[in-house]
């Protein structure tokens, strides 16, 4: 699975204040922010599609991409920040529902049979707004699916959360100084790889994560199943937003 | 505890907060996977009314009693008479505890314990004890620092009874004598003891300061006030006169048989803190 661009903050090449900061002024009609926007973005946007599709893309041949484009336009103009959601989850709800519909309308195509669109049987307004109530309606669902591919990931590498309770360090300090580690290690794309595969087997490249986290060896023997799964939040930021956003807004 | 529902089961869930503790709690039915939650941290359920009621009537009752042993302090009186003493006093003036302030201190309470004495029977032991030691001498000149700590109205311990107490008490001899008595309140004890100070020379410390005069902490400890007086060319009454002192002057020959010579004398208010 296509891991996410690498950076120390937020997504992509680009922090989280500065996809703020753009998506501000697309919103109100720069042109020039949204196209820097979905530049910006078209990692996320290809490895989402990727992922939802299950095959190699090709930019400019595959229309699910042209598709994943406009969605992540039409999510620029569609979101609302007052709701409380982080801009890419709604972004990625956006462009599965589109994504979901297309697929809807090739089978019927195929089938050669009409099929319901409930959207359809609306005017265009009311169908815009139906839409739109929809995706936001979707998003608890959407929360909870990434928490259980989290979880699901977890498992795989032989860590439950019910062993994260045990193994979380009980001072904040500590936990503040692991989350800053588990950040330097998603940053290191071969060493966090070389973790996760070597973890499976309880080992641990220890010297050369505590070198790259200026973390002490012994400090990262201790804590390393936790140490990982924070690393796993900030490693793949496209698939796991709720929680990448939720845990960056610590100070 | 508030974070991220991770995991729920059996009104039982797991969260992962914002500074990343994954933590176990109680969840309501309603909340969902992604929701942002508060959960009970189990183990932290309220206790059984009457066993708080229990608690707390025992641990006024084990109150009760560390008072009776353990009464509280009604004051604190230092005495800087070059060995530097502290005695701590309950409501009847008798010194329940005490404390060498310096090396002379420590060394003249060995010789002369005040511990359960009455305060007047405490200070008349201490300063004749200091004289067949040696720390007064015959024919020198002495500054006695008296400060105190107490409730406010409390007459027996007016600075003005202290410097009585210490002038009537003070051994005959031939040198002169200089007795001044200052109310402090808590903070200056408190900053006092940080720096390792009698109230007294802490005073003393913070109006050298004032004046951009440097004494080593030391020296300001372990040295006779008289010959702080020579070195620094102010007189201890001259630093802390003015904030609520009493002095004290006696000449040659003084007798304690005769009533006290007092110069005229001024009280002000207490020595802020």
């Amino acid at each position: 699975m296509e891991a996410g661009a690498e950076g120390d903050e937020g997504f992509g090449k680009m922090t989280d204040d500065a996809l703020r900061e753009l998506l501000t002024r697309a919103k109100a009609g720069d042109a020039g922010a949204r196209n820097a926007m979905v530049e910006a973005c078209r990692d996320f946007i290809f490895s989402l599609v990727s992922a939802y599709c299950r095959r190699p893309l090709v930019w400019g041949q595959d229309d699910e991409l042209s598709i994943a484009l406009m969605a992540f336009d039409e999510a620029i103009t569609r979101y609302r920040p007052e709701r409380g959601v982080p801009f890419l989850a709604f972004a990625r709800l956006v462009i599965k529902s589109r994504l979901a519909n297309y697929f809807r309308q090739e089978n019927r195509h195929r089938k050669a049979s009409p099929g319901i669109n409930v959207f359809e049987e609306l005017s265009r307004d009311e169908a815009a707004a139906a839409w739109e109530e929809f995706l936001w309606q979707s998003v608890v669902r959407d929360r909870a699916e990434e928490i259980a591919e989290y979880e699901k990931m977890l498992n795989k590498l032989g860590i439950s959360l019910e062993e994260l309770v045990l193994l979380s360090p009980k001072h904040r300090d500590s936990r503040l100084a692991l989350i800053s580690a588990a950040r330097s290690l998603a940053a290191e794309k071969n060493l966090f790889e070389q973790s996760l595969f070597l973890l499976q087997k309880k080992r641990l490249p220890v010297n050369s994560i505590a070198e790259k986290t200026g973390l002490g060896p012994k400090t990262v023997e201790r804590n390393r199943k936790y140490l990982l799964a924070l690393a796993i939040i900030f490693r793949y930021p496209e698939r796991f937003i709720y929680l990448n956003s939720y845990i960056n807004k610590v100070s | 505890m508030r974070g991220v529902l991770l995991k729920k089961k059996n009104g039982s869930g797991i969260i992962l907060t914002r500074d990343g503790l994954f933590c176990r709690g109680t969840v309501g039915e309603t909340e969902t996977l992604g929701d942002e939650v508060t959960v009970e941290p189990p183990g932290k359920r309220p206790l059984p009314r009457w066993l708080a009621a229990a608690a707390l009537a025992l641990a006024c009752f084990g109150f009760g009693i560390y008072r009776l042993f353990f009464p509280p302090a009604w004051a604190h009186l230092t005495l800087d008479v070059d060995p530097s003493v502290e005695l701590t006093l309950d409501s009847r003036l008798v010194v329940t505890e005490e404390q060498g302030l310096n090396a002379g201190g420590k060394r003249l309470l060995a010789l002369a314990g005040a511990r359960g004495r009455p305060l007047e029977d405490a200070v008349a032991r201490l300063l004749r004890r200091a004289f067949t030691a040696g720390y007064i001498r015959e024919r020198d000149c002495y500054v006695v620092l008296v400060t105190v700590m107490a409730r406010q109205g409390d007459r027996r311990l007016d600075p003005e009874a202290l410097a009585s107490l210490v002038a009537e008490h003070f051994p005959e001899r031939r040198g002169g004598l200089e007795i001044v008595a200052v109310r402090v309140g808590k903070g200056v004890r408190r900053e006092a003891a940080k720096a390792g100070l009698s109230s007294g020379r802490y005073l003393l410390q913070q109006e050298f300061g004032r004046r951009g005069l440097a004494v080593a902490p030391e020296l300001l400890r372990e040295e006779s006030l008289r010959r702080i007086e020579e070195k620094q060319g102010l007189t201890v009454a001259a630093l802390v006169g003015g904030s609520g002192s009493v002095l004290v002057r006696a000449g040659e020959g003084l007798s304690k048989k005769g009533p006290m010579q007092h110069p005229p004398v001024f009280l002000a208010a207490p020595v802020p803190e």
